[in-house]
């Protein structure tokens, strides 16, 4: 972990305003890098500045088809064919002029002879079993695309799976018993927890039992990073109180030192910067008692 | 920042659509008008706001919490692809100083929820409360989209002050407004 240099600071204030210049944003940048808690905190403070700044502007709003044109941009970011694109643009250029000049003009024929007539008629069961074929042959598509996309969608969610096991089963995981620091009395007494956080990744799980708050108050989550605590959040357990949380990035393994709990007002800690409420679970990270050797 | 925009960023950077379309609906009311307002014209503001989700969504790996929260990081996205459809120098053109005032406020918007609707009347009342040089670089820095050395050239400061300005600018702020969300 970096020193902590006042000088950032303003760096970090002209960062959230986006003003920052490109040899400061790399300084800064680097220095974040090296872990600065004091300078994230500060970034945190002048992002929640700029977000109130941005709620000022004079309120205007895109039309509704604006949003369909932002979800086809993401499509086409994915690489993924847009539905009709092709037909769209052959029939665009099929009716453009040039090449329908080329269409070469038959001779006039004669009244058809009854050989031509069957001719027609093989013609149009030709036709028509063409068309039933199509049409066949374009469910089948329809079906194997949408046997594709769960597939994918399935194989998504199993690497999804597997990364969060990964955490579970990180031989250098850390882990926190959340217990309450005092005593706790009424009927959030029973909540309990315990935390499991993989340094490679930066992710950690908790799970917490008996974690339904009264009606009016809500339990949050902190990180304690040093000695700043940071919110990850309101928990919203499930009906039987039970919650498990998946924390993306829970943290630096350099400053990470601790999860904790506070019972709050409904909705979370009114001050941003700290529980507002008593502190019902508390947990310092320890190495896993499996120990690095496992791996 | 709220459960739900945890659960969303992560379910962008998984590839969930839905998640993306969530934040969609939730932010674009918040970051739109900033588009409007740095770029001054509606079309240009609508080719940022795709931009601003195509990003968000190539992007969102490098989210990190520890530096702020979802919106934040959204409004950086928003303000990068609104300033470089600003030409250099072309701030005349954008909406100028006096703009906290309350008179233009949602007159374009029908759908406005009371809540966004009062806290953009408290932020511009807090905003109003600022020292003048503060509100200015708070003003030529986020809506005109100008650097340190350009707000500098302008308030015939030197730049390291114009710095120092920001940060007790922002730290007002806070102060008057310590604790809201947007909604």
């Amino acid at each position: 972990m970096s020193a902590h240099k006042e000088e950032m600071v303003e760096l970090c204030a002209a960062y959230a305003l986006g003003t920052i210049e490109e040899k400061d944003r790399k300084r800064l940048e680097a220095h974040l890098a090296d872990g600065c808690a004091e300078c994230e905190t500060a970034l945190r403070e002048f992002g929640y500045g700029a977000t109130l700044l941005a709620a000022s502007a004079p309120r205007v709003l895109p039309l509704p088809g604006l949003r369909e044109r932002a979800f086809a941009a993401l499509s086409s970011e994915e690489g993924a064919p847009q539905p009709g694109t092709r037909e769209r643009g052959a029939a665009v250029s099929g009716g453009s002029g040039a090449e329908g000049a080329k269409v070469l003009r038959l001779p006039r024929k004669g009244r058809p002879g009854w050989f031509a007539w069957t001719g027609w008629i093989a013609a149009a069961i030709l036709l028509v079993s063409s068309g039933t074929f199509y049409e066949s042959t374009g469910r089948l598509r329809a079906i194997l695309r949408a046997r594709e996309a769960d597939l994918n969608s399935t194989a998504r969610d199993l690497a999804v799976e597997r990364q969060w096991s990964g955490v579970l089963a990180s031989p250098i995981a850390r882990v926190a018993d959340l217990a309450p620091p005092a005593p706790l009395a009424g009927e959030t007494s029973g909540i309990r927890g315990r935390a499991v956080y993989d340094p490679a990744s930066r992710r950690a799980v908790i799970v917490l039992t008996n974690a339904a708050a009264p009606d009016s108050q809500s339990f949050q989550l902190w990180a304690l990073r040093g000695l700043s605590p940071t919110s990850l959040g309101v928990i919203h357990p499930d009906e039987h109180g039970a919650a498990v949380l998946r924390l993306e990035s829970a943290g630096e393994p350099t400053t990470l030192t601790a999860f904790a709990v506070s019972l709050e007002p409904k909705g979370g800690s009114p001050a941003r910067t700290g529980p507002s409420g008593p502190v019902v679970l508390m947990g310092p990270l320890r190495e896993s008692p499996r120990g690095p050797s496992r791996g | 920042m709220s459960e739900s925009d945890f659960e969303r960023i992560r379910g962008v950077q998984e590839g969930d659509r839905d998640a993306v379309a969530a934040l969609y609906d939730r932010y674009t009311p918040l970051l739109y008008p900033l588009l409007v307002r740095i770029t001054g014209d509606r079309n240009e503001a609508d080719e940022a706001l795709v931009e601003v989700w195509t990003r968000a969504w190539r992007e969102a790996r490098g989210y990190d919490p520890n530096r702020g929260t979802v919106a934040a990081w959204l409004l950086g996205i928003a303000r990068a692809c609104a300033v470089r459809r600003v030409p250099a120098g072309a701030v005349s053109g954008r909406r100028g100083a006096g703009d906290f005032d309350a008179g233009a406020a949602h007159a374009d918007d029908p759908d406005d929820s009371p809540g966004r609707r009062q806290l953009a009347e408290r932020v511009r009342r807090a905003l109003g409360a600022l020292e003048p040089k503060h509100r200015r670089v708070l003003e030529s820095s986020f809506f005109d989209g100008l650097s340190t050395p350009e707000i500098a050239g302008r308030m015939n400061a030197p730049a390291v002050m114009v710095r120092s300005w920001t940060r007790q600018a922002l730290a007002r702020l806070r102060e008057l407004l310590p604790s809201e969300e947007w909604a």
